[in-house]
């Protein structure tokens, strides 16, 4: 028994995913709607001057909301992963850049159903925040 | 709006992929692969494990052609990475997806073609940015009908065939799970 926690603990800390922390007066809101048997994971990155992205952390996607303090600019990506007996375990990744104004409050929408999913990332007016690739740092 | 395939993979999940690749390289042995959305149309309706599906959308065809054009390159432009792993055997197959949106006033196309990086070896001919796999023509009825024929394989395009349905009757945009295909 003392093997197996060893091995959990071992495995756990050698997955490379760690929590990222939630922050009740942070600037991102985030929830998830999932068929059954679908997991849903927000993963943050920084980006730096130079573009370049380091990974900061992960959290759960779930309907109870959790909230993040992410920096500007952030890479988020997120992931959907499903498994079954046939067809072996599957990972679907959707990501954008968000630049998060200061003072400004974000909720990201994402659901996966019948096999479509969708991310939507809104303002808290409403407004939807366009979807832009990791390239367009640069611009 | 973000939704769009970075990447996928899947783990031993490549089982019916090999079978319709093989069932597919022997089809290709048969006959010449299509190197057109043309030469794709004609062939799928007597194709072995070719379907039309048709059904009428009750959108105008300005709404379907702009859907197409807001979704197909955010959902469908896409690279899958399966990994097969048994006790004694490893194999990756990497499949690059590639949408191409047409409009004019008389109709809306949709083509997806796929290209395998790694893993799977073409044996004829292929069209630079891989064999057509889907096809799908919005035409209008009338004002506000329009008549949507989507040309692909019976397996094989499921999720992406579902997307399409739900993006020409306004139902839903989200994007496929292309490990789904």
């Amino acid at each position: 028994m003392r093997a197996a926690w060893l091995g959990i603990l071992l495995l756990a800390g050698c997955s490379g995913i760690k929590t990222y922390p939630s922050d009740p007066s942070g600037n991102l809101q985030a929830r998830a709607t999932l068929d059954p048997g679908v997991k849903a994971m927000l993963h943050i990155h920084r980006v730096d001057a130079r573009c370049a992205t380091e990974y900061a952390g992960s959290v759960a996607l779930g309907a109870e909301p959790v909230v993040l303090a992410v920096p500007d600019p952030s890479y988020v990506v997120v992931s959907f992963d499903t498994s079954s007996f046939l067809g072996g375990s599957r990972s679907t990744s959707a990501g954008t850049l968000l630049r998060a104004r200061a003072g400004e409050r974000y909720q990201l929408a994402a659901s996966y159903r019948s096999d479509l999913y969708e991310v939507v990332i809104r303002t808290a007016a409403g407004r939807d925040v366009p979807r832009r690739d990791l390239a367009a740092c640069r611009g | 709006m973000i939704p769009r395939i970075a990447a996928g993979k899947s783990s031993m999940g490549g089982t019916m992929k090999r079978i319709v690749a093989v069932l597919a390289t022997a089809a290709a042995g048969c006959s010449p692969m299509p190197q057109t959305a043309e030469e794709f149309r004609q062939q799928i309706p007597t194709a072995l494990m070719g379907s039309v599906q048709s059904f009428e959308a009750n959108r105008p065809l300005r709404e379907v052609a702009r859907t197409f054009q807001a979704r197909a390159p955010q959902c469908l432009s896409a690279k899958v990475r399966t990994v097969s792993q048994t006790a004694t055997s490893y194999q990756v197959i990497v499949a690059a997806y590639k949408p191409t949106v047409l409009v004019s006033d008389a109709k809306a196309e949709l083509h997806v073609q796929r290209k395998f990086e790694s893993g799977v070896i073409s044996p004829r001919k292929e069209p630079e940015d891989g064999h057509y796999l889907l096809v799908a023509d919005a035409t209008p009825i009338d004002r506000n009908r329009t008549r949507v024929d989507i040309y692909g394989p019976t397996h094989g395009a499921d999720a992406m065939i579902k997307a399409i349905t739900a993006w020409a009757n306004g139902t839903s945009t989200g994007c496929p799970d292309m490990t789904k295909n």
